[in-house]
């Protein structure tokens, strides 16, 4: 058995330790901790990138494959960002960055596990140890209130779907009598048992939790609100993305043969999450929460990239997954960048930001259009993917409602627009102090907006590549 | 060899990104080095490219460099890809030459101007918008230019946006050539669903061998492109914006006339030319609408008070020749002419400019006068371009082209012998209009004091003429002045000996025409009528000025003919009452009822579902979970009853 497929997670656990040392050497400070979380994130950015084998271990319960190498670079990618706009802005203090960074870490080395393993228990493992890390992440700013009771609803929802995620599981397993994907695949066959359908909706409501399903969706805005807002954006974009991937590893490869089982339900769930997070975002008054609300609406369409055929659906979702995380990283980092300079969050304060920070006005722009799919922003082309995907199933319906709500969610992106270019700022309100790590990030997910939208070609070659082979037979 | 050539509408977008960016904080200096060096720099690779592709023609006389698939979604997959033909690689010349003269001069004319950064900006993003419409191979992509220029018109027209007036025009502008640009947008969208694809060489392939000539779907498609044609070229219907974008600074008008946006409908027939060969009917529709524009722009010229919207109709009535050609199926033609109009209009705005500035932002003709003694330099500029405007030797810019157009028009049936015969009244309203305006403006005695070094910085360098107005505003008049003198020898007529080099040049890109030659006493004749009829238009355009000077009542109430014709044949009024007044009575009487209850309503039903979801959204976390675990309990009790 070779080191390299488990290179990146290795990586992970080290530099974990390394942050917990750094933070040992200068236990008050942040000096150390940052650059070495960063320094070291990069690398193994390099390493997810670069080290790509297709390898089955422990006898194909783990796996390094297209989808876990897609989903690490996301991870790290992710990790990198959300550890970027946290060194200046975190509300915490600063004797706890080093276990924060340490946390972020653990969260993003459960998920690789997740993504990667081929069997139930280890992809358990993986789901809880990065949930765990994530329920501290929500509430370390202590001294504030609303993250305290963001973390404790994280953990008591999570919890609860973590157990009907846990039950379904077992149902899965009772009915199939493997714990492996491709073993329950073959056993499951084409028919369902009433214990196996059962079992896949529970398991579907269980990954619903992840990725902001209705009606597993109820604690985003709440902890969207009141956990840090790094921790938001982490949350809402890495965690739902890996969510994502343990769907496409769980519904496209266990369940691929009773599609007929689940697919009412992810177009149900796609139409009534679309919709309710864009209804409920129309009336929003802080910047945050309305986030919150458009990531649920993202996640509805991203459903519907599971009706469509499976190899055309699963690339759309991968390709998807990437114009959301850059879009919604810079819409999270302006946000970051706003709130940390005014300390405000309400979205009436963003008025005339055009005229005091032009470009952090353009950036969030940027952002928020290619969340609608405005040409030429990546979110358009993924849109465009997602839609044709469920049109080759002739699902015509599910693209109205999913255009439809494009269309509405528009209105409220606009709505902050208005505020920033057609209103005047308040007197005496000068240009906004932006850190360099979060202009940084700013202009690297803003160039990656504009790039996949402009030359999508190549990625979108990946991705086709990588869900063709998710796949194993006909 | 030509790979590079992406570079050509590249360096103008980058010099836009750059001053969007960063103009702010650049000193003038820089930013005018920014502005007009992208342009020149682009004109130098258009040059080189232009250069190598004469030099080696690539093989089947286009080259076309696919830079990227965009998406492929359902068989559909649109390449971002750009041709470069005769027709390009003339179009990409003009838009880059006399664009960069153009923000040569603009550097000086706009010195004192608040947002010099911005109008750079803008005018760098107008160019690039423009190489990318003439470079692009796709429809698609030609549309991405088509938009971006709609929008930098509006930008610059409205650029002095403090005035709401010009706010008014930039508006109009938009609007009314949004017009066409749906149409435009509408014709693709049926060209996509019909042939499968968007790439113009493809479409000319497909659409000849699948479309009987004068189909249904073929007349539809060309009637939807002419649509957006006219839009963008200020033609009938849609030609009500041209004069009121004139509020926007001279060179911003000199490049929209010139160099950009209004030639762009007549490149897009051009392009396009295989499917309005299957449109006969279309095709006519196109001279018609061309031959009136001649007539009915060039009538409203001879009445205008503004010198820029007397420029402004006489661009129209050019446009007209231009789509007169394109009507009878001398695509060559109109494209020569295309290129000719570019030099002496732009000379003819630029000139106006140094005019205008120099009285202090006046525009009203009859307070301007005895320019010619203030600024002889001007004069002798504004002359040159005049006579080429004319078609008078001894320029020969507008004179080798309208005379082919012409002969061409009278060779070509029945129909061509009326459009001759419009051209040819043409030629003497033209003659009268440009004459007026210029005795008008440089005869007799000043009626404004000239700026003196009133207002300071370029104003009063140009208060006393081009040439000591600097270099930056001399030099562009005195090229394009040259231009307009060696113009026509691009394709002199075959009668003076000359050879039509430029034509030769463009039917490898375009079909040639299909007129018989013209016998050569034929062809002497209609010169020598059409030479008659700019003569006779000069001692006419003098007793015109000689009657202005002497009714010192002019402004006080002109005659209802005048007024008419002033206001361009009460398009606006018509379009007024037929349009803009019904749609504002609607909406006003629609401000309380059925509609917008519905409309009210909708909305009110979504706030109200809106804060309905807001609602649920509590902050107990036990609700939360109760509705969690009942929303999963529903779920799993469908599965097992279903």
């Amino acid at each position: 058995m070779s080191m390299a497929p488990w290179m990146v997670e290795l990586a992970t656990a080290a530099l974990l330790v390394l942050v917990l040392l750094a933070d040992l050497v200068a236990p008050r400070g942040k000096r150390f901790v940052w650059p070495t979380f960063l320094g070291g994130s990069l690398v193994i950015l390099g390493l997810a990138v670069f080290v790509r084998g297709d390898a089955f271990l422990l006898g194909g319960s783990y796996a390094a494959d297209g989808i876990s190498w897609l989903g690490k670079i996301v991870i790290v990618i992710g990790t990198i960002l959300a550890g970027a706009v946290s060194m200046d802005s975190l509300p915490i203090q600063e004797k706890y960055h080093g276990a924060y960074a340490a946390l972020l870490l653990a969260a993003s080395l459960g998920m690789m596990v997740l993504v990667s393993s081929r069997e139930l228990v280890t992809m358990y493992v993986g789901l809880e140890t990065s949930a765990v890390s994530l329920y501290g992440l929500a509430a370390l700013a202590k001294r504030d209130v609303l993250s305290l009771e963001a973390g404790i609803k994280y953990l008591v929802i999570g919890a609860l779907s973590s157990g009907v995620l846990l039950y379904g599981l077992a149902l899965v397993y009772a009915a199939a009598g493997t714990t492996s994907l491709d073993g329950i695949r073959a056993a499951l066959g084409h028919a369902p048992s009433p214990l196996s359908a059962v079992g896949i909706i529970l398991v579907l409501l269980g990954v619903g939790f992840k990725i902001t399903m209705v009606p597993m969706h109820v604690w985003t805005p709440d902890v969207y609100q009141g956990a840090p807002t790094p921790v938001s954006a982490f949350i809402s974009v890495v965690s739902k993305s890996v969510g994502f991937l343990f769907a496409i590893r769980l519904f496209s490869v266990a369940f691929a043969d009773l599609r007929y089982v689940w697919e009412p339900f992810f177009m149900a769930g796609a139409v009534l999450t679309m919709t309710v997070g864009n209804l409920a975002a129309i009336a929003q008054p802080s910047a945050k929460r309305l986030l919150a609300y458009s990531s649920i609406s993202q996640a509805g369409y991203l459903l519907v990239g599971f009706v469509g055929t499976s190899s055309a659906g699963t690339s759309a979702v991968l390709f998807y997954l990437f114009a959301y995380t850059l879009a919604n990283v810079a819409a999270f980092a302006a946000v970051i960048a706003f709130s940390s300079s005014t300390g405000s969050d309400r979205l009436d304060d963003y008025a005339g930001l055009a005229r005091r920070s032009p470009l952090l006005a353009l950036v969030f722009t940027f952002a928020l259009l290619s969340l609608a799919g405005i040409p030429p922003l990546a979110g358009f082309i993924g849109k465009i993917y997602l839609f044709s995907a469920a049109m080759e199933r002739g699902y015509l319906w599910l693209v109205v409602a999913a255009a439809l709500n494009s269309v509405a969610s528009l209105y409220y992106y606009l709505l902050i627009l208005r505020r920033m270019y057609f209103t005047e700022a308040p007197l005496g309100a000068g240009p906004l102090r932006v850190s360099f790590p979060v202009k940084a990030v700013l202009l690297l997910t803003t160039v990656g907006t504009f790039w996949l939208g402009i030359l999508p070609g190549p990625l979108m070659q990946v991705v086709s590549e990588v869900s063709s082979r998710v796949f194993p037979g006909p | 060899m030509l790979s590079w050539t992406w570079c050509i509408p590249a360096l103008p977008l980058a010099g836009f990104l750059l001053l969007a960016i960063f103009g702010g904080r650049f000193p003038k200096g820089a930013t005018a080095a920014v502005g007009a060096g992208s342009i020149g720099l682009s004109f130098v690779a258009a040059t080189a490219a232009s250069a190598i592709f004469m030099v080696s023609p690539p093989g089947g006389g286009s080259f076309t460099l696919v830079l990227w698939q965009w998406i492929t979604v359902g068989g559909f997959s649109p390449s971002l890809s750009f041709t470069l033909d005769a027709l390009s690689v003339v179009m990409i010349l003009v838009v880059t030459g006399v664009g960069f003269l153009i923000h040569l001069y603009s550097t000086r004319f706009m010195a004192d101007e608040e947002g010099y950064s911005r109008f750079f900006a803008y005018m760098n993003l107008f160019v690039g918008s423009m190489l990318i419409l003439v470079l692009a191979g796709n429809l698609l992509l030609l549309y991405l230019g088509w938009e971006g220029v709609g929008l930098c018109s509006f930008l610059l027209i409205g650029f002095w946006y403090k005035d709401p007036e010009n706010g008014r025009s930039a508006r109009k502008a938009f609007i009314v050539t949004r017009i066409g640009d749906v149409s435009l947008a509408v014709g693709l969208f049926l060209i996509a669903t019909t042939l499968g694809t968007l790439d113009i060489r493809e479409i000319a392939q497909k659409a000849t061998s699948q479309w009987q000539t004068g189909s249904t779907l073929a007349v539809a498609v060309a009637a939807l492109l002419l649509g957006g044609a006219v839009g963008k070229s200020a033609q009938l219907p849609l030609q009500t914006w041209l004069p009121d974008a004139m509020a926007g600074p001279s060179p911003v008008s000199a490049l929209i006339h010139a160099a950009t946006m209004v030639t762009a409908g007549v490149y897009l027939i051009a392009r396009t030319n295989a499917l309005f060969t299957l449109a006969p009917p279309v095709q006519l529709a196109v001279g018609i609408i061309g031959a009136a524009g001649v007539l009915v722009a060039g009538l409203s010229a001879l009445t205008q008070r503004n010198i820029k919207r007397v420029l402004a109709y006489s661009t129209m009535s050019q446009l007209g020749y231009m789509f007169l050609a394109l009507g009878i199926g001398a695509w060559s033609g109109a494209i020569f002419h295309l290129v000719t109009h570019a030099f002496f209009k732009s000379l003819l705005f630029l000139g106006a400019g140094v005019v205008i500035l120099a009285l202090n932002h006046e525009h009203d003709i009859y307070a301007m006068g005895g320019m010619a003694r203030k600024s002889p330099f001007t004069f002798w500029m504004f002359l040159i371009a005049a006579f080429a405007l004319t078609a008078l030797p001894p320029t020969t810019a507008g004179f080798a082209s309208k005379d082919l157009i012409l002969a061409l028009a009278w060779q070509s049936g029945s129909a061509g012998r009326v459009f001759w015969a419009l051209g040819l009244a043409g030629v003497f309203v033209t003659s009268v209009y440009i004459f007026r305006l210029v005795f008008i403006v440089f005869a007799g005695n000043p009626r404004t004091a000239v700026a003196e070094g009133a207002h300071g910085g370029g104003g009063h360098a140009a208060g006393r003429d081009g040439m000591q107005a600097g270099a930056a505003m001399g030099i562009p008049l005195a090229i394009l002045a040259a231009l307009c003198l060696a113009g026509g020898f691009l394709s002199l007529p075959h009668d003076l000996g000359g050879t039509p080099y430029l034509l030769n040049f463009l039917h490898t890109a375009l079909p040639a025409e299909t007129m018989p030659e013209t016998p050569l006493r034929t062809e002497w004749t209609l010169q020598l009528v059409s030479e008659a009829a700019s003569v006779l238009g000069i001692p006419v355009a003098w007793l015109v000025y000689r009657r202005s000077r002497r009714v010192a009542a002019v402004a006080a109430r002109p005659a209802a003919i005048v007024r008419f014709l002033q206001g361009g044949w009460g398009f606006d009024w018509l379009y007024d009452r037929l349009f803009v007044r019904p749609f504002v009575w609607l909406s006003r009487i629609n401000r309380r009822d059925v509609v917008d209850r519905i409309s009210d309503g909708v909305g009110g039903l979504f706030m109200l579902l809106s804060r309905a979801f807001r609602w649920t959204q509590n902050g107990r976390v036990r609700w939360y979970a109760a509705g969690l675990a009942a929303g999963a309990a529903l779920i799993v009790a469908a599965v097992v009853l279903l």
